[in-house]
């Protein structure tokens, strides 16, 4: 199961947590927040991994979606701090090339404001 | 399902070629991957190549059974 955790800021930058698994469960459960979060509101987001524990290519396509979606619009989206075998999957498939990856939140926050 | 196949620790299933009868195979696979001490990367892939072949499978093959028979066995010279 997955589930999405949001923390507020005060710069107007989104941060939000993807916790759990994305595999078929969990992808059903955060599907449309995800969307909702990100596509939807259009603006530039981080996208916290370090609880994220498993992801599949149905994650990495929800993930793909929304930053293209927001890309269209001049939002921007970073991934920070994913665990090593998410990480190696995102790698295996160059979600990289794509969607920044981040080490900190820091990190992220510094990559959105110079995008 | 067993917890022996051909003399390996192993599951063996038959689900219905659909998404949720999928889902609901995942505790089981994982119950078994941890019961039998897979290690943490060695569990990740199998369920990562378990969730793409079956879904691939479910979405995408042409014909064939409306069945799915999975098995996931520990083979001691690949852990």
């Amino acid at each position: 199961m997955a589930e999405i955790q949001e923390t507020a800021r005060a710069d107007g930058i989104t941060q939000i947590a993807l916790v759990g698994k994305l595999d078929i469960v969990g992808l059903h459960a955060v599907d449309m927040k995800f969307h909702g979060y990100t596509a939807a509101r259009r603006k530039s987001t981080l996208v916290d991994l370090t609880r994220l524990e498993f992801i599949s290519s149905l994650g990495i396509g929800m993930l793909i979606s929304c930053a293209k979606s927001m890309a269209r619009h001049g939002a921007k989206m970073v991934l920070v701090n994913p665990q090593p075998l998410v990480a190696e999957v995102l790698a295996a498939v160059g979600v990289p090339e794509i969607i920044p990856l981040v080490r900190s939140l820091d990190e992220g926050v510094r990559s959105l404001k110079d995008a | 399902m067993n917890d022996v196949v051909n003399d390996v620790p192993g599951i063996a299933l038959t689900i219905a070629r659909k998404v949720e009868a999928f889902a609901g195979l995942l505790p089981v696979v994982d119950r078994f991957l941890e019961a039998n001490a897979i290690p943490a990367r060695q569990a990740f892939l199998t369920r990562l190549a378990l969730e793409e072949m079956i879904l691939n499978l479910i979405k995408h093959a042409q014909g064939g059974s409306n069945q799915i028979e999975i098995s996931v066995q520990r083979h001691p010279a690949s852990c």
